[in-house]
């Protein structure tokens, strides 16, 4: 086996962490376990973690692909968090062994947010109006979707 | 003398608390993928808010394609600004607050990265800072926001708080006994980094460490300083018996240490910073435990920065190259040390 983090020298180092319950494991050659050893975190390029998740996905308002996101580990704007998905999720847990934060919020993010759970809330009821061809009802829907989305 | 480096507050172990926070603008694209024009745009927007929100002459805009490289590197030897933002000086920029407290930095990673900088350790009152200028900041301005990530960055490794507190110790005594290898690994267990004098992958000179959280989500902002302020108090503890052990058992070798270290800084004429650093590092242990009653401590955490290779450049006014610092620097220690 070739060591995953140069990919030139045979992995000698086989290594498991458990970090808040998730098991990652690392096959290195000795020269590049070494220089992990020094900081495992810091000297262990970050967007190795990603590497085994394959989507061809883009995001539809950078354009960022998801092979991109997994060479640099960079991401491209806001909207690739969503674009990229349950792959990304999953990322997100292996760095982190969260995906939800608990902290601060931006005060006026918030009143966004709501808006938008509104929206979803309305959509989904504006759905079901239509499959029950209730058309009064799914009118003032779309107009309240409407109202609402050009609030935002 | 460094304007955030209060002597007032000098303390003998902890130099700095650091909070700093990454924001980005909704929707546009992250500084490593932006364009030229997409990154003045956001600057714009940012320069928008901060003239609405601060008083003016608050703050000062320093524009890094604007300045020689030895300003750039004297903020950032002086812990006002990141290296990643020194990386980017084709399109970084910051905002400076005029007690050199607050820095605004603009296109580092993300597209805003607030740090406050605060002497001796202070996380809680540095937390209420970072977050009112963040609140100021939020109102002018639309961040990334997920409902279910929290604040979005172009890392991962940043997404939640985005919040990165840390705290710059000086700890010669751990240091010097070997003890602190066994407590980096300690650290790592409780979800701390321990790291260089410029945070992280550089190197750790002058005894001088920076202690941080290691993850930004999960946790809120108050669970990770309430954490990271526990366990620095108990370095504290440790550094502070290990000096008292060194001092009771091993007095000789001590004193011994501290004053060949004065005699070098006092009589060299050509230092390296790092020698420098590693020799001001002793001295401050010496005063810090009693000895060179005639010194003070905070001159040394001042010099300590002032001897750096950008700072010596900068009070120089000049590009010098590394001969000519090393005998500047020299100059300087002995000019203090007489």
């Amino acid at each position: 086996m070739l060591c995953e983090s140069c990919k030139k020298r045979q992995a000698v180092l086989h290594y498991t962490s458990v970090i808040n319950g998730i098991v990652e494991e690392y096959h290195l050659c000795e020269t590049c376990a070494s220089e992990i050893q020094k900081g495992f975190v810091e000297s262990f390029p970050v967007h190795k973690l990603f590497e085994g998740l394959s989507v061809d996905t883009k995001c539809p308002n950078c354009g960022l692909s998801y092979e991109k996101f997994r060479k640099t580990g960079k991401l491209g704007c806001s909207e690739c968090y969503d674009a990229f998905g349950d792959e990304f999720k999953s990322v997100i847990k292996g760095i982190h062994g969260h995906t939800k934060h608990s902290g601060k919020m931006p005060k006026r993010g918030v009143t966004r947010i709501k808006k938008e759970i509104d929206i979803e809330e309305l959509t989904r009821q504006l759905e079901e109006a239509v499959e029950r061809e209730d058309y009064e009802k799914a009118a003032y829907l779309r107009d309240e979707v409407k109202r609402l989305k050009a609030n935002l | 003398m460094v304007m955030w480096l209060d002597s007032n507050q000098y303390d003998d172990v902890v130099v700095s608390t650091r909070l700093r926070v990454a924001r980005n603008l909704d929707k546009k694209t992250f500084p490593p993928f932006s364009s030229q024009e997409e990154s003045e745009e956001v600057l714009d927007r940012v320069k928008e808010a901060v003239e609405e929100v601060f008083e003016e002459g608050e703050y000062t805009l320093f524009k890094l394609s604007d300045m020689e490289k030895r300003e750039r590197i004297r903020y950032m030897e002086d812990h006002l600004i990141s290296p990643g933002l020194v990386e980017k000086s084709s399109r970084g920029s910051f905002f400076l607050r005029n007690d050199e407290k607050i820095t605004i930095m603009v296109n580092e990673e993300d597209h805003i990265r607030l740090q406050v900088l605060l002497p001796g350790l202070d996380l809680i009152k540095g937390w209420e800072i970072c977050s009112y200028i963040d609140d100021l900041l939020e109102s002018k301005l639309d961040y990334s926001y997920h409902r279910e990530y929290g604040y979005l960055t172009a890392c991962p490794t940043n997404t939640g708080t985005g919040l990165r507190a840390s705290v710059m110790l000086h700890l010669p005594g751990v240091t010097a006994t070997g003890h602190i290898s066994s407590i980096i690994n300690a650290l790592k267990k409780a979800g701390l980094t321990i790291r260089g004098l410029y945070g992280e992958g550089t190197d750790t000179v002058g005894d001088l460490y920076q202690v941080s959280n290691q993850l930004t989500l999960g946790e809120t902002e108050d669970e990770i300083i309430e954490k990271l302020n526990r366990v620095v108090n108990q370095l504290i503890k440790r550094e502070k018996s290990t000096r008292e052990y060194l001092l009771e058992k091993r007095h000789i070798e001590f004193e011994d240490r501290v004053y060949r270290a004065k005699g070098l800084l006092s009589n060299a004429r050509v230092i390296s910073s790092k020698e420098a650093l590693k020799n001001l590092s002793t001295v401050k242990l010496g005063i810090d435990s009693g000895f060179l009653k005639d010194l003070k401590g905070s001159d040394l955490l001042d010099l300590m920065i002032s001897i750096r290779p950008g700072n010596v450049q900068y009070n120089e006014d000049k590009v010098m190259e590394k001969e000519e610092r090393d005998i500047k620097r020299a100059d300087v220690l002995r000019d203090y040390f007489k």
